[in-house]
């Protein structure tokens, strides 16, 4: 730039140098200084031309030419608004369909937790690695032994689901609180908005009573009071000091609404056994994640042979926090981006043939141009400013696609669990999203325009501009890539159905799967008693058979019953085991079963059979013999071949509080999820395994979710302080279970859908075009004696091979594609030949009818005036 | 609008000037009356450069860096900027040269039909 101007600057002393030196030249010759200053003038020319003509060398042409093409596209683009709108719509969808998902993505997967420091906050997990399992719970003696033997963290942390009831205020509250050791917030390096967060005493039991709220509940429940921290709030009937308000941003883990002082007392500080906290961490100056991992590994093998009882083969994982949060959403996003992707490029390649259409049509206007001198160079260029115009005017329609789809709720779900999916709440069309759409356009426009530029700059000028010239010559050319175009399209649209049809039958196959128990009609709720009120067992136990009994009088309601959890309720409980005769398991290899506490109706209102055995009875009490009830998959892994009633088993820890428990009831398998079969389980009777956060199961006569009031009403009769959360029908929990599974086969769906009408509107249009080429031949043909039925076989055939040919090279596309979403399939192979078979036949039908419409045109031309044509 | 009273002379082909001044600049550093000068010497003044339009092509050169500039001192003493043939210009010289030849040649075999059948 600063050359270019003084380039310029200098010209002038340049030419005046010049000038004097032709005059001195001249004057030598013999002139008088007026004639050779004048004769010397005369040779050099315009001084002013030279001038302008040399600042044209310097000044930036392109940018002008830039500008001429830009007025001339839209002009042209403007002239032929049919061809625009399709193009610009056919882009819209594919590029607005792009940012849907792309937002999505950004928010769950690249931006999840908006932390300050995210490379080195870590989670903390323990591993099995003997038993293939990544990432287990933490239990409170082996945290407290990270704690005090590491190096490589300066914040270390755990935090456990925490049932909170708001109380004191008028309408009780479930909350959704989590317990966490002081250091928590420092590890995630997260600062209150208001007061402070927990001190290290604070994590000594008596002192453990302080809250800190999310920024949500401060609002919504304490009207943004500032003043709150130093204040106390009612929680679980126990006053707690607010001393800090967390802000908005924070909102970890997801869906936390307020986080309490976790203290471990001594007989935790001993449990080893149980593994229920979730660790994070932050990495110490100058550590790595590599040097974490080792010194972590190194204290589990030190602790493995400390206490080999408990912590043999267990190993630690350091993973980063993100990693860790966004691991399990990523891989189905990351395909449906991939899909999208594709059926973005099917959209270009219908542009790009509708491009060469145009080519085709406006070929004498570009023989005209480059005969009149247009280099090839700006020929191309021309063409492919217009389809960036194209691909501009698609991708601002899309963006406005990808609003309504994101506020007209395109994807719906529950808010219980979205509240779970961390980034869920920040999905929107922001920066980020933006710049994405605006490469994607420009990508767009240069990849479709690209091939079309190129072949409408290679034409043959004369004769292109002779007088009815048949449009043939460059044409073939064109035609070959036309037909390219739509064998990729083809092929793309086949992988996309393939994987459509994958996951949609895969869908169905889990909606088929009998859960073991009858869902119909089953309304549920769970609520947490607060052990400060209900402060024996036999209080808690007398409340919840008080409930079942209320519930089961109210009119039409069929039977009700209380469990601790509930199957396809997302949450499941597994404790380790001993069977009576067996000799003690090696250290690492205990025998485990989900732990279920039932009422003893509890059977009954689900409706799973009892195969062998009696029900739980109000004899089988605290004072009663203890017994069990196990399900067919337990009988079968721990007493193959023989009879499992009267068998005893008791749960893994000292003899003394763990007796023996008797086998009095064999019942059937119930999934806890869809896609999982049943594991071992067993089945305690709620007299003898108090549970304090438990659920209502009611069996009513018509649609469950009208009921919900007046249950509510019973519990509020028993104890008005006492709220219920969760409360949904088995039908809903049923179908949440599966959300991501319907979500990733609804949307693989519209796309394949989108994708296979792009495919049949392009071989509709390749077709239709190639007759229109050829009636000139087809009348031909005609006039010779051709049958009908054998020029509709000529142009059917055509196109048929073409969609053949895209099948055959599709087919390793769909097995790659399959291959790529086999983790997420249920019940159906990655290559399953039935889906493969039926969505080739779908799209073979399709072309079908794509080219039988413009092959029936083809059939009726009339030779005479086909010869007359043109 | 310089060629009244010159029939004889030839004006220049455009494109044929760079070559010229390429041509010029082989034999060392000029400044631009120098170029002007030498291109109308060594052709024998059949060929007349417009002196002005040296200008612009001297800065078209510059541009592609075909040939650079830098200031010096000429014969009688007086500061001038000189232009100066780079490597890539030289490159440049020898590929024009070679096309030239060729187009030469092969309008003179049109134009005097001889011996051999001109391959058009």
């Amino acid at each position: 730039m600063t050359r270019r101007k003084r380039m310029i600057e200098e010209l002038d002393a340049d030419i005046r140098e010049h000038i004097a030196r032709e005059t001195q030249d001249n004057i030598d010759r013999g002139m008088t200084p007026g004639e050779a200053r004048y004769a010397a003038m005369r040779k050099f020319g315009n001084v002013t031309r030279v001038k302008e003509e040399t600042r044209e060398v310097w000044s930036v042409v392109w940018l002008e030419q830039l500008l001429a093409d830009i007025r001339f596209g839209l002009r042209t683009l403007r002239k032929s608004p049919g061809f625009t709108a399709v193009a610009v719509l056919t882009l819209a969808l594919g590029i607005g369909a792009n940012t849907y998902i792309f937002s999505v993505v950004d928010a769950l997967v690249l931006r999840p937790l908006e932390f300050a420091d995210p490379g080195r906050t870590v989670a903390l997990w323990e591993r099995l690695p003997a038993m293939g399992i990544d990432r287990n719970e933490v239990s409170p003696a082996n945290y407290l032994d990270w704690k005090a033997q590491n190096h490589v963290f300066d914040h270390i942390a755990v935090q456990g689901w925490w049932d909170a009831n708001l109380g004191g205020v008028e309408h009780p509250e479930h909350l959704h609180g989590f317990l966490v050791t002081p250091d928590y917030f420092a590890a995630l390096q997260a600062q209150p908005m208001l007061g402070r967060t927990f001190l290290e005493e604070e994590g000594t039991a008596g002192k453990d009573h302080v809250a800190i709220l999310s920024y949500g509940l401060w609002r919504d429940h304490f009207a943004s009071d500032r003043t709150l921290p130093g204040k106390t709030v009612l929680l679980n009937g126990i006053d707690y000091t607010v001393v800090g308000v967390m802000g908005p941003e924070f909102n970890y883990p997801s869906g936390a609404q307020l986080w309490a002082a976790l203290a471990f007392p001594p007989p935790l500080q001993r449990n080893r056994g149980s593994h229920y906290l979730h660790g994070v961490a932050h990495l110490a100056p100058g550590v790595t994640r590599e040097r974490a991992q080792a010194e972590m590994s190194a204290i589990a093998s030190r602790l493995a042979q400390q206490y080999p009882q408990t912590n043999t083969g267990r190993d630690v994982q350091v993973m980063p926090l993100m990693e860790s949060e966004v691991g399990q959403t990523r891989a189905p996003l990351v395909i449906l981006l991939a899909a999208v992707g594709l059926v973005l490029l099917i959209a270009c390649a219908n542009v790009s043939n509708l491009l060469l259409a145009r080519a085709s049509s406006r070929q004498r206007e570009t023989a005209i141009r480059s005969a009149l001198g247009a280099t090839r160079r700006r020929l191309v260029g021309q063409w492919l400013v217009e389809s960036m115009l194209l691909g501009f005017l698609g991708g601002g329609l899309g963006i406005l696609f990808a609003y309504l789809c994101l506020y007209g709720r395109a994807i719906r779900i529950p808010p219980e669990f979205s509240r779970m999916l961390p980034g869920w709440d920040k999905i929107s069309i922001n920066t980020p999203v933006l710049l994405f759409t605006t490469a994607v356009s420009l990508g767009t426009g240069l990849i479709f325009g690209f091939l079309p530029a190129l072949a409408a700059s290679r034409l043959n000028v004369n004769d292109t501009l002779k007088e009815g010239a048949p449009s043939a010559g460059a044409g073939r050319r064109r035609g070959l890539l036309r037909r390219v175009l739509i064998v990729s399209e083809v092929a793309l649209s086949l992988a996309l159905l393939a994987t459509a049809g994958l996951m949609m039958k895969s869908f169905v196959r889990l909606e088929r799967v009998s859960p073991g128990f009858n869902p119909d009609r089953l309304l549920t709720m769970f609520f947490a008693l607060p052990e400060a009120k209900y402060t024996s067992g036999a209080q808690a136990v007398n409340f919840d058979e008080q409930l079942v009994e209320r519930v089961r009088n109210l009119p039409g309601v069929q039977n009700a019953a209380i469990a601790n959890l509930i199957p396809l309720g997302g949450a499941n409980e597994t404790w380790t085991i001993r069977i009576e005769g067996r000799p003690e398991p090696k250290p690492g290899q205990d025998p485990d079963a989900s732990y279920r506490v039932v009422s003893n109706s509890y059977f009954r209102t689900m409706q799973i059979p009892m195969l062998q055995g009696r029900e739980f009875t109000s004899e089988d009490s605290a004072k009663g013999q203890p017994v069990v009830a196990v399900n067919a998959a337990f009988a079968a892994r721990y007493w193959p071949g023989e009879d499992a009633l009267g068998k005893r088993m008791r749960l893994n820890g000292p003899p003394d509080k763990e007796p023996w428990q008797t086998v009095v009831a064999v019942v059937g398998n119930v999934r806890n999820r869809l896609d999982v079969p049943a594991p071992p389980e067993m089945y305690f009777p709620l007299r003898q395994q108090v549970e304090y956060t438990v659920a209502l199961v009611v069996r009513t006569p018509s649609d469950a979710a009208r009921m919900a009031e007046s249950v509510r009403s019973q519990v509020v009769a028993l104890d008005r302080d006492l709220p219920v959360f969760n409360v949904s029908t088995m039908d809903e929990l049923r179908s949440t279970s599966l959300i991501a599974q319907r979500i990733g086969g609804t949307l693989m769906a519209a796309f394949a859908g989108f994708a296979l009408a792009l495919a049949a509107i392009g071989l509709f249009g390749v077709i239709a075009y190639t007759v229109s080429e050829r009636t000139r031949e087809i009348g031909i043909r005609v006039a010779l004696g051709a049958k009908r039925t054998e020029i509709l076989r000529l142009v059917v055939g055509q196109g048929m091979s073409l969609a053949l040919i895209g099948l055959l090279v599709g087919l390793p596309l769909e097995m790659g594609m399959g291959r790529a979403v086999a983790g997420l399939l249920y019940g159906v192979g990655p290559n399953d030949f039935e889906t493969f078979a039926g969505v080739a036949a779908l799209l073979a039908g399709v072309a079908m009818v794509a080219c039988y419409v413009p092959a029936r045109r083809a059939m009726r031309v009339d030779p005479i005036a086909a010869l007359r044509y043109e | 609008m310089s060629t009244k009273e010159q029939r004889e002379r030839i004006e220049l082909l455009q494109g044929t000037l760079d070559l010229l001044i390429l041509r010029t600049l082989l034999l060392g550093p000029r400044h631009g009356h120098a170029i002007a000068k030498a291109i109308e010497f060594n052709s024998e003044d059949v060929l007349q450069v417009e002196q002005g339009s040296l200008y612009p092509a001297l800065h078209r050169l510059i541009k592609r860096r075909w040939i650079s500039v830098e200031e010096g001192t000429s014969e009688n003493n007086r500061r001038a900027k000189f232009y100066k043939l780079t490597p890539k210009g030289r490159r440049q010289l020898e590929l024009e040269t070679h096309k030239w030849d060729k187009l030469a040649g092969a309008i003179a075999r049109i134009l005097r039909p001889g011996g051999q059948e001109g391959e058009s």
